[in-house]
C-alpha cells in the first residue's frame, strides 16, 4: 500500500472520529444550556478553550451565547477546528484515493460533504431546528462508521483508520475529562453529584453505561474509571489504547524490527501506563499530570507512526 | 441516451484505416527520433519539425519496448453529408474519455437489454484487460509480478475520474508524483513497507510536466529524475514522451504521406483538407474564404484556440487574420465540413445533433487491437458543430453490429 494512502485512510478515520466527538459533545451542552432553572447562564469558556483557538476577549465574547457558539464550531469556515472545516479535509484525504474506499464508503463521505455544504446554519438556528442540526450531523458519522464496518476489506487500510479512530478517541477522551475536572479544580475528592456528570457522560454516549455500573461511592472516582479504566467502555482511554495496541500489531510481520519496536514500545508505555493505573495512583500523581502524560505518550506514538508508515517527501 | 450505430461493414473500413494509420505513425515516430530519415527524403519539411513545441529533443535515440510509442491512441473521425469517414485528429498523447465509453454501454444495456443482444452489439468491456494486457508486456524486468501504475495528477484533474475509473478496472495503483521517487536511475513507489520498484508507468501527466529535471522546472506533478530512468530503459511509459510532435495539427496535414512512405500503401482513411498557413498560397486562399473556415491553433485542444468561421463576426475573422500573420506556424485552417448528425432525445423530443467517433485503439508488442465502438461525441447545442466535452458537448454509446 502506498504511504500517501496509508495516510489519507488514517485521517479520513480519525478526522471523522473528531467530528463525531465534537458533535456530540456540542449537542449535550446544548440541550444543557437550555436549563436556565440554575439562576445562571450557561458559560461555553470551557468547550471554547478546549476545542478552540480562540484568545480570551474572543471567548468572552460568544461564551454565553450558546447559537453563536454553534454558528462558530459548526459552520464557521475561518474556524480550523469546526465542523464544516473538519469534514471537508475528511473528504478531501477521501477524494485523492477514492479507487481505496468502497463505492458505498466514498458516497457517504461524499454527501456528508456536500451536506456539510450546503447546510445554512444561521436559517436552522432562527428556526430553533439547532438540536435537529446536531443529530442529521451526528447520524452521518453513524453513518460512515456503520458502511465502513460493513463494507470495508480487512486489509492494512483497515487497520490505518482503526488506528486514526482509537488515537483520536484517547485525546479526545482526555480532553473531556480536563474539560469537566477543569471546573473542580482537579480535585478528585469533590461532592459534585451525578447530575453534574451527566453532562460529561452523555457527551462520551456512556451514560447508561455509568448509571448501571456505579451506583455508590465518590462520584467523580467513578467517573474516571468509566472515562479511563473501563474495558467495556468503548471510549475509555484504555479501550482505545489496547485496540490501538492490537492495531499496530498485526504490521509486526511486516515491517523491520529496528522500525517497528520504537513504536511498540512508546504504545506499549501509553497501555501500561493506563492499564496499571487506578484512582489512589492517579490522585497521587495528580489528573492534570496524569492526563497529560497520555496526551503527550499518543502524540509521540503517532510522530512515529507517521515517520514509518506515511513519510513519503 | 440513444445509441449511435455503425453497421459491421462501416466498422471494418474505419478499424483497417486506423490500423494502418497507427502503424505507420508509430514509423513516423521511431524514425523522428532516431534517423529522421523521412526529413532526409524531404517528404516532411525539416523546419515544421524543429518548429514543433512537442518535438522533444531529451527523447533522441532513446530506445522504447517494442519500438511501441502510442500503446493508446483515440483517433476522431467525422462523416461528411455523403457518409464516407474522415480523420479529424489524431490524439497520440494521453487521449481521455474511454471511461465514457465503458459506461455509456452500462447504461444502454440497462435500458435497452434486449436490443443489445438481438443486434449482437460487439463487447466493449474487454478494454481495461487488453490495456493491462499490454502494459504487462512492457516490463524492463523479467519478473513474475512487475508493478505497473497509472500516474495521475491528482484529484484537481478533470479527468481524475476516469483515472480511478482505469486504475480500478485493472486492479493496478494509482500514483501521484510525490508517491514516486528515483533512485540510481531506477523508479520506486514510497509503500507502508519501504520503496518498491515500479517497471510500467501508465501516465495521464502531459510531457512537460512528467520530469522537472528535463522539462518544466516548477512542475510538482511529476518526478524528478524519469527521464533518465526512462533513457537507461529501467522503467517503461504509456504512451511515450514526445509523441507530441506526430499529432500537432500541422504534422497532421502530412500523415497521409507518411502511410505513402513507410508502409507504400494508399491511405484508406482520408485527411480533412488542411491548409497550412505557413504557404502563401494556402494561406491567401484561406483569408479569401474565411467564412467557410475553421481556424486551430495547432497546438491546443479540447475545442480551445479555435474559430468557426460561418459563426464569427468580421471584426473577430479579421483579427484572426492578423495573429495568423504574426505566427503562421501555430495556425492551421480546414474547410468546414456538415458533419453527420444522429438523433438525440433531448426536451422529451428526437433532435438532430451533430457528433464525431473516437475508437479507441490498443497497441502492443502483438498488433493493434481497437475495440468496437468509441466514444460518439454530440455537440449538445442545436446546429454547433464543435463536440469537445470542454465546450459543452455529450457523449453516447456506440454500436458497432456483429456481422
Amino acid at each position: 500500500m502506498l504511504s500517501r494512502i496509508a495516510d489519507s485512510l488514517f485521517w479520513l478515520s480519525r478526522y471523522v472520529e473528531r467530528a463525531d466527538g465534537l458533535l456530540r459533545m456540542l449537542r449535550v451542552n446544548f440541550i444543557t444550556s437550555l436549563d436556565k432553572t440554575s439562576g445562571t447562564d450557561f458559560n461555553w469558556r470551557p468547550v471554547l478553550t478546549i476545542f478552540t483557538t480562540l484568545n480570551n476577549e474572543e471567548i468572552d465574547r460568544i461564551a454565553n451565547d450558546a447559537n453563536a457558539v454553534l454558528q462558530f464550531m459548526i459552520a464557521d469556515p475561518k474556524n480550523e477546528n469546526s465542523i464544516r472545516v473538519i469534514v471537508t479535509r475528511a473528504r478531501e484525504n477521501a477524494r485523492g484515493m477514492q479507487d481505496h474506499l468502497t463505492k458505498e464508503a466514498w458516497e457517504s463521505i461524499n454527501e456528508f460533504y456536500h451536506l456539510v455544504q450546503s447546510m445554512d446554519v444561521a436559517q436552522a438556528i432562527r428556526e430553533d431546528r439547532q438540536i435537529t442540526v446536531l443529530s442529521d450531523l451526528i447520524h452521518r458519522c453513524a453513518h460512515f462508521i456503520g458502511v465502513l464496518t460493513v463494507t470495508m476489506p480487512r486489509n492494512h487500510g483497515w487497520h490505518f483508520m482503526n488506528m486514526g479512530k482509537y488515537i483520536e478517541r484517547t485525546v479526545q477522551t482526555a480532553d473531556l475529562l480536563d474539560l469537566k475536572f477543569r471546573d473542580l479544580s482537579y480535585d478528585l475528592n469533590n461532592p459534585a453529584d451525578v447530575p453534574y456528570w451527566r453532562n460529561l457522560l452523555l457527551s462520551v454516549a456512556g451514560y447508561e453505561l455509568y448509571l448501571k455500573t456505579y451506583r455508590t461511592g465518590v462520584q467523580s472516582h467513578n467517573v474516571i474509571d468509566l472515562l479511563v479504566l473501563n474495558m467495556q467502555f468503548p471510549r475509555s482511554v484504555l479501550y482505545s489504547t489496547s485496540r490501538l495496541y492490537d492495531e499496530l500489531d498485526t504490521f509486526k510481520p511486516e515491517i523491520p524490527a529496528a522500525q517497528f519496536s520504537p513504536m511498540e514500545k512508546a504504545l506499549g508505555r501509553l497501555k501500561s501506563r493506563v492499564e496499571f493505573s487506578d484512582i489512589s495512583s492517579i490522585s497521587t500523581m495528580g489528573l492534570p499530570a496524569f492526563l497529560s502524560d497520555i496526551r503527550n505518550d499518543t502524540l509521540r506514538f503517532s510522530n512515529l507512526l507517521s515517520q514509518v508508515f506515511f513519510a513519503y517527501v | 441516451m440513444i445509441p449511435r450505430v455503425i453497421t459491421a461493414a462501416e466498422w471494418q473500413h474505419v478499424e483497417a484505416g486506423i490500423r494502418q494509420r497507427l502503424k505507420a505513425l508509430n514509423m513516423f515516430l521511431h524514425d523522428i527520433y532516431h534517423e529522421q530519415a523521412i526529413l532526409k527524403d524531404g517528404i516532411v519539411p525539416r523546419d515544421l519539425i524543429a518548429t514543433c513545441p512537442h518535438f522533444t529533443r531529451e527523447v533522441m535515440g532513446i530506445d522504447v519496448p517494442h519500438q511501441l510509442y502510442v500503446h493508446i491512441a483515440g483517433v476522431d473521425l467525422i462523416r461528411d453529408g455523403n457518409g464516407g469517414f474522415f480523420i479529424l485528429e489524431d490524439n497520440l498523447r494521453t487521449p481521455s474519455g474511454v471511461s465514457y465509453m465503458l459506461e455509456n454501454r452500462e447504461v444502454t444495456k440497462r435500458l435497452f437489454p434486449e436490443m443489445v443482444a438481438e443486434s449482437k452489439v460487439q463487447g466493449v468491456s474487454q478494454y481495461p484487460i487488453l490495456l493491462y494486457n499490454i502494459l504487462l508486456s512492457l516490463t524492463p524486468r523479467p519478473v513474475s509480478k512487475p508493478t505497473i501504475v497509472l500516474l495521475t495528477p491528482g484529484i484537481y484533474n478533470s479527468a481524475y475520474y476516469e483515472h480511478t475509473f482505469l486504475a480500478r478496472s485493472m486492479g493496478i495503483e494509482l500514483v501521484e508524483g510525490r508517491d514516486l521517487v528515483v533512485d540510481n536511475a531506477k523508479v520506486y513507489m514510497k509503500t507502508i513497507r519501504g520503496l518498491r520498484q515500479v517497471d510500467v508507468i501508465y501516465r495521464r501527466v502531459d510531457d512537460e510536466f512528467l520530469d522537472p529535471l528535463e522539462f518544466r522546472p516548477d512542475s510538482v506533478l511529476g518526478v524528478p529524475g524519469l527521464v533518465t530512468a526512462y533513457r537507461k530503459g529501467n522503467v517503461a511509459i504509456v504512451n511515450a514522451i514526445g509523441n507530441g510532435v506526430a499529432d500537432d495539427k500541422a504534422v497532421y496535414a502530412y500523415v497521409p504521406d507518411m502511410i505513402q512512405y513507410y508502409l507504400n500503401e494508399a491511405p484508406i482513411l482520408p485527411n480533412v483538407p488542411t491548409y497550412r498557413m505557413e504557404n502563401v498560397d494556402e494561406r491567401e486562399l484561406v483569408f479569401q474564404n474565411m467564412e467557410r473556415m475553421v481556424v486551430k491553433k495547432t497546438n491546443e485542444s479540447g475545442g480551445y484556440g479555435m474559430i468557426m468561421g460561418d459563426k464569427a463576426t468580421s471584426e473577430v475573422l479579421e483579427a484572426a487574420k492578423l495573429d495568423i500573420l504574426a505566427d503562421p506556424r501555430s495556425y492551421i485552417a480546414q474547410p468546414i465540413i456538415p458533419i453527420s448528425t444522429v438523433p438525440c432525445y433531448l426536451d422529451g423530443q428526437l433532435q438532430a445533433r451533430h457528433v464525431d467517433l473516437r475508437p479507441y485503439a490498443l497497441c502492443g508488442p502483438n498488433g493493434i487491437e481497437i475495440v468496437p465502438g468509441g466514444l460518439t461525441r454530440v455537440a449538445l447545442r442545436e446546429g454547433s458543430l464543435v463536440v469537445n466535452s470542454s465546450q459543452g458537448g455529450g457523449s453516447k454509446d456506440t454500436w458497432v453490429l456483429g456481422a
